[in-house]
């Protein structure tokens, strides 16, 4: 098909694909994460992180899921084109899913403390064994 | 809660270059590896050309064909930390922090044809160029003029992340491999005549088995092991030959990783990973700290914490 410049654009334009901004930048006054209970379910909590993905959701699934306490961990990726990582958590009830989720965080953190060290330490083995 | 995962990550390193580098992982969860991986191809920044003005082109390819072969140039973003991504940066529209600007001019003067390439760029800042190596000194082939033709434009480099475009991604390569575990049953080996064992070593197509030449013990040498694919053509060999269990193939437990990264270029791949394991506290960093904040907010609308006290925990 052959389309003028003009029409070209007219097209871009009407195509609803998401700029590359709406990927990196946060909109003004919007919160980074936001959280809301879920009231069907005892002691369960949705979490939506805005401009996140499986880098982070599966990270988080998968440390809480290794807490005793955390019964259910799951996050979603709504749709490819909405930048949002749906992380579901629902705990035993003796600690909140945030408190979980924070615990999740400082975990993660150590971990990859840790792993800048050994990596700083393999490299610096490496090195001298050239 | 404890932290489940008691030993410290382990790394050693097999091979380190500019270009590449290959290094095992032990005692690390597989989700931390795939974020880590996710992380390299996606979130390290590195400058690359977004915009061009062609001030004259009379090449036989377009316009945004040539712009876009100029954004997938590797530029040298050993100093990216000095930059500021645009959007983040102080200036209206351009200026030092954020952007380099690059030209390119070249016409063939002679008869004979001419390759414009990548080192032909000439850029503002020592600090960022188009990558070149020892082997090819002149760089990407951008595009050929003949007689007459003519090439002049501007370029701006921009930095950027590879979740936005692929051509700010600084490594061409990254990925990993579970550690294979590949066990012989001897006493089926030793059951076995010399023109099956043959058979047998041949049948794997990334020559896991070695044997001696006439074919007696099967050996699995040191590091051979790596090579294994897990495909299954060794298992399926011995169950179509009805010798069953003679080799099992699985992943080593607790989970080994063999990472390789390769970079474009632009940054050298250890200091690509060491980059990407900061970026991924800086993201878990980000996220907590926005996490710690909601509770401020919820004791307003009062609908998390309720009962439920933190000091529970």
């Amino acid at each position: 098909m052959y389309f003028t410049c003009f029409e070209f654009y007219a097209k871009l334009v009407v195509m609803n694909v998401p700029g590359p901004e709406e990927l990196l930048y946060l909109p003004e006054g919007m919160d980074k994460v936001t959280c809301e209970e879920d009231k069907r379910v005892p002691h369960c909590s949705i979490f939506t992180f805005h401009l996140e993905d499986h880098t982070l959701g599966n990270l988080l699934r998968m440390q809480l899921l290794r807490y005793p306490k955390v019964k259910f961990a799951a996050y979603q990726i709504p749709h490819p084109l909405v930048n949002d990582c749906i992380l579901r958590i629902q705990t035993d009830g003796t600690v909140t899913p945030k408190v979980a989720l924070l615990q999740a965080f400082d975990d993660l953190r150590s971990i990859t403390e840790n792993l800048e060290k050994a990596f700083d330490e393999g490299h610096e083995i490496f090195l001298k064994r050239k | 809660m404890i932290n489940p995962q008691k030993n410290d990550p382990k790394i050693r390193i097999l091979s380190c270059t500019d270009e590449k580098i290959v290094f095992t992982l032990r005692e690390v969860d597989v989700s931390v590896v795939n974020s880590l991986r996710r992380i390299l191809l996606g979130e390290i920044p590195s400058m690359a050309i977004e915009m061009v003005e062609i001030i004259n082109n009379t090449s036989v390819l377009p316009d945004p064909f040539i712009a876009h072969r100029l954004g997938l140039i590797p530029l040298t973003s050993n100093y990216i930390q000095d930059f500021n991504f645009p959007q983040d940066c102080n200036c209206t529209s351009t200026c030092d922090n954020c952007c380099v600007d690059l030209q390119l001019s070249r016409k063939a003067e002679t008869e004979q044809e001419i390759g414009v390439y990548s080192a032909d760029l000439i850029s503002t800042n020592p600090r960022v160029t188009p990558v070149r190596d020892p082997e090819t000194p002149r760089g990407i082939l951008l595009l050929k003029l003949s007689a007459g033709q003519q090439i002049s434009l501007k370029a701006t480099a921009k930095k950027g992340i590879g979740r936005h475009h692929a051509k700010f991604s600084p490594v061409s390569c990254a990925v990993f491999s579970y550690e294979p575990d590949v066990r012989l049953s001897q006493a089926i080996i030793d059951d076995m005549p010399a023109n099956e064992k043959e058979a047998f070593v041949t049948s794997c197509p990334k020559q896991v088995f070695s044997s001696d030449p006439m074919f007696s013990v099967i050996k699995i040498h040191d590091q051979d092991h790596w090579n294994c694919m897990f495909c299954q053509e060794c298992v399926n060999w011995a169950e179509e030959n009805h010798r069953e269990g003679l080799v099992i193939v699985k992943h080593r437990e607790p989970n080994n990783f063999k990472f390789t990264v390769e970079s474009t270029g632009s940054i050298p791949a250890a200091m690509i990973v060491k980059l990407a394991i900061q970026q991924m506290m800086k993201k878990l960093d980000l996220c907590r700290q926005a996490t710690d904040n909601i509770g401020n907010q919820l004791t307003v609308l009062g609908s998390l914490d309720g009962e439920y006290l933190e000091s529970d925990l």
